[in-house]
């Protein structure tokens, strides 16, 4: 036998496996450190930044919640961010980097504007991930065997406006979104939603985001026949100019305009300064009420006393650690098919209902069935992956004042009457 | 017709928001062939130390350090960068601002965050007024009328006076004019000052009469550049005409196109505009020969 022979095969061979480790997925290496590691891939520069900002407050509170009581499987849970900029190259790279580097062992995001093009990937990986976003694109491809969304989709989400629309009494509205993903997804969705509801839909307006000008845009928006509302959605960096455009206007007091969750945002009041005191915002979001609702808001100002409300979509992100923690709790391991294998018995019924990880975690240890019921919603997915939700009902100006709830029932009612 | 005529007042007010930071590219690519793309962030600086002191300071001193703090990092850029890069291959400068432009916008982010702002002005300025088919607020007239003097100063500074000829000999031929006895370096960090002033000043219109992001230069370079190309390459004058001609041609478009493909019909117009004329609108007279 040739020592330097065999040392050498030795060495390749060795070398090859630790490549072939790195890119094992998560449960090769993970599984020997201690504490559970979440990866977030989300946005936190560029034109969605404050979707990123919220999405990580959400998840220090839900990790703060999770270490206090002691951890998941004994030792604290930790946090890893990568920024996808909310661009698709960005978000290649985040993705590769939290499973083929630091193999997390849950993953959070990615967002609705970068979720596609990395979702091959993440699903072949075996990493249990929860997305975070609304795109309807998420319906059929999320699957719920590695993945899930337990946020709404616009396939609900667009049905909801349109409900909302007629339940206001307008029946001839327009369409001005711009062309990122997540508005083109509502537009696809409310649309139809909105003709089987008895309404008509007098035109449709394309906004290119980032433009110096708006104004050609308003014109057209508001030219004969004046639409009674206009279902609108549009990043916020862009809203602060056509905001701005659009208080050139008279017209802008005599429609009412019916908006997605991003017209709550922090910033989304900002970009709508100039005119809040004309202009009439209806938004939906994320019902305000019930007791998981409850068990965040609690935590939320306990990690953010400065703060009088949670920060849009960080509900979304406090649903996704915990039920992704719990599932490693009832499975005793940070093995990703294990993980994976117990989402559904958390985020589902049958179970006792508990709101927090708090809560549930002892409940978990006793061997109880339990039904984690979030802050968004009641987070029960379906075969698919995707969860249901109701929303709220906001009103917006220079505050934003809940005016009502539209439940899940409702919703369904909407759908049934889309689907006759 | 009415209609058109409004869009072509909405196009003249897009074009005069973005002639005096069109002018601010063509000076710097005089003072070497350098296509300075940070000029999108010195306009988005220029913005956010209009909103910081906002309502703390003077106007004047508003205006003035919306201009002097950009110049300052212009300077800052030409003494420490391009100067060493000039009479080099377009797209090794191109490349070097770049990398200028996110150094730049994340220093601007560490300070000032990713948020949203909104400089508080009266509400009488932003009230709509109507002369015919035409309408347009105070705060907008009053802006493009303050751009077209600046455009005018800068007219006046490069063709009237004794700097504006050492600037123009020293960009056309350098070795030349420091042999005549010009500091082409002296004049030329000058003229980069000039420039970040101009680029300083168009932030500050638009944050007075838009808002404040970090995005605000970055999103609006590329039409920046379109009017710099379609004007002219080196030619201020050319800058000017071709900053109202994409104005006007974004917002007419909208009459025949989707409003969505507005980003593109800029670029149409100028690979129109160089299929025919291939140094674009002007001739350029501050065109550099020689390094």
């Amino acid at each position: 036998m040739n020592l330097r022979v065999e040392g050498l095969r030795a060495l390749r061979l060795g070398g090859l496996a630790a490549v072939a480790a790195c890119f094992a997925g998560p449960s090769a290496m993970a599984a020997n450190a201690s504490g559970m590691q979440f990866g977030a891939a989300i946005p936190m520069t560029g034109r969605i930044a404050f979707v990123g900002e919220n999405l990580l407050k959400g998840a220090q509170v839900a990790l703060a919640g999770i270490n206090g009581a002691g951890g998941v499987l004994g030792a604290d849970a930790r946090l890893t961010v990568e920024d996808t900029k909310g661009d698709a190259q960005s978000a290649t790279v985040a993705i590769t980097t939290l499973i083929g580097v630091d193999h997390v062992n849950a993953l959070l995001g990615p967002t609705s504007a970068t979720v596609m093009s990395v979702i091959d990937r993440v699903q072949e990986s075996g990493t249990p991930a929860v997305f975070i976003g609304s795109t309807a694109a998420l319906d059929r491809t999320v699957k719920g065997r590695s993945s899930w969304r337990l946020s709404h989709s616009d396939s609900d989400f667009g049905p909801a406006m349109a409900l909302l629309a007629i339940r206001n009494g307008y029946k001839t509205c327009a369409v001005a979104v711009d062309s990122l993903e997540g508005a083109q997804s509502l537009k696809v969705t409310i649309v139809p939603a909105f003709k089987a509801l008895g309404g008509s839909i007098s035109r449709t307006l394309e906004l290119a985001p980032d433009q110096a000008s708006y104004r050609s845009e308003l014109l057209d928006l508001f030219a004969d026949p004046m639409p009674q509302c206009v279902f609108f959605e549009m990043s916020p960096d862009s809203a602060a100019q056509f905001w701005q455009n659009a208080g050139e206007f008279p017209a802008l007091d005599k429609v009412a305009f019916l908006g997605s969750d991003f017209a709550i945002s922090g910033d989304a009041l900002k970009a709508m300064k100039p005119v809040a005191d004309r202009v009439k915002m209806i938004a939906l979001a994320s019902a305000p009420i019930g007791p998981g609702r409850d068990a965040f808001k609690t935590a939320y100002a306990a990690t953010y006393p400065e703060e009088t409300e949670p920060a849009l979509y960080s509900d979304f992100m406090w649903d996704a650690v915990n039920v992704l923690a719990l599932a490693a709790q009832k499975a005793g391991s940070l093995d990703a098919a294990a993980i994976s294998g117990q989402v559904d018995a958390i985020a589902n019924p049958p179970g006792r209902a508990c709101h927090s990880f708090a809560e549930c975690k002892p409940l978990v240890e006793a061997g109880e069935d339990v039904n984690f019921e979030g802050a968004a919603g009641t987070n029960d997915v379906d075969e698919t992956g995707n969860a249901h939700t109701g929303y709220g009902i906001f009103d917006v100006g220079r505050t934003v004042e809940p005016a009502g709830v539209l439940t899940a029932a409702d919703v369904n009612g909407a759908l049934a009457s889309l689907r006759d | 017709m009415e209609d058109a005529l409004t869009r072509l007042g909405f196009g003249l007010l897009t074009g005069t928001a973005i002639a005096v930071p069109a002018v601010a590219m063509t000076l710097m690519w005089t003072s070497g062939r350098i296509l300075n793309l940070a000029i999108g962030e010195l306009v988005t600086l220029g913005a956010y130390v209009t909103y910081a002191l906002w309502g703390i300071a003077p106007l004047p001193l508003v205006i003035a350090a919306a201009a002097a703090v950009p110049a300052v990092v212009a300077c800052l850029m030409y003494a420490a960068v391009f100067r060493f890069l000039k009479g080099r291959e377009v797209f090794v400068p191109l490349i070097a601002s770049i990398g200028m432009a996110f150094m730049l916008n994340n220093l601007v982010i560490a300070v000032w965050g990713t948020g949203i702002e909104r400089v508080a002005v009266p509400a009488a300025l932003n009230a709509s007024v109507r002369f015919g088919p035409f309408m347009a607020t105070p705060l907008l007239l009053f802006l493009a009328a303050g751009a077209a003097l600046v455009v005018a100063g800068v007219a006046l500074l490069l063709y009237r006076t004794d700097f504006g000829l050492r600037a123009r000999a020293a960009s056309q031929h350098g070795d030349l004019a420091e042999v005549s006895g010009i500091a082409a370096f002296q004049v030329t960090l000058a003229v980069w000052a000039l420039a970040g002033a101009l680029a300083g000043l168009g932030g500050a219109a638009l944050g007075i009469s838009a808002s404040v992001t970090p995005t605000l230069g970055a999103t609006l370079l590329l039409i920046i550049a379109a009017a710099v190309v379609v004007g002219g390459l080196g030619s201020p004058a050319g800058a000017v005409l071709g900053a109202l001609l994409v104005g006007v041609t974004t917002e007419l478009s909208t009459i025949w196109v989707n409003a969505a493909l507005k980003p593109a019909v800029a670029f149409v117009l100028m690979a129109v505009i160089l299929l025919f004329r291939s140094g674009g609108l002007v001739r350029a007279d501050l065109e550099p020969r020689h390094a």
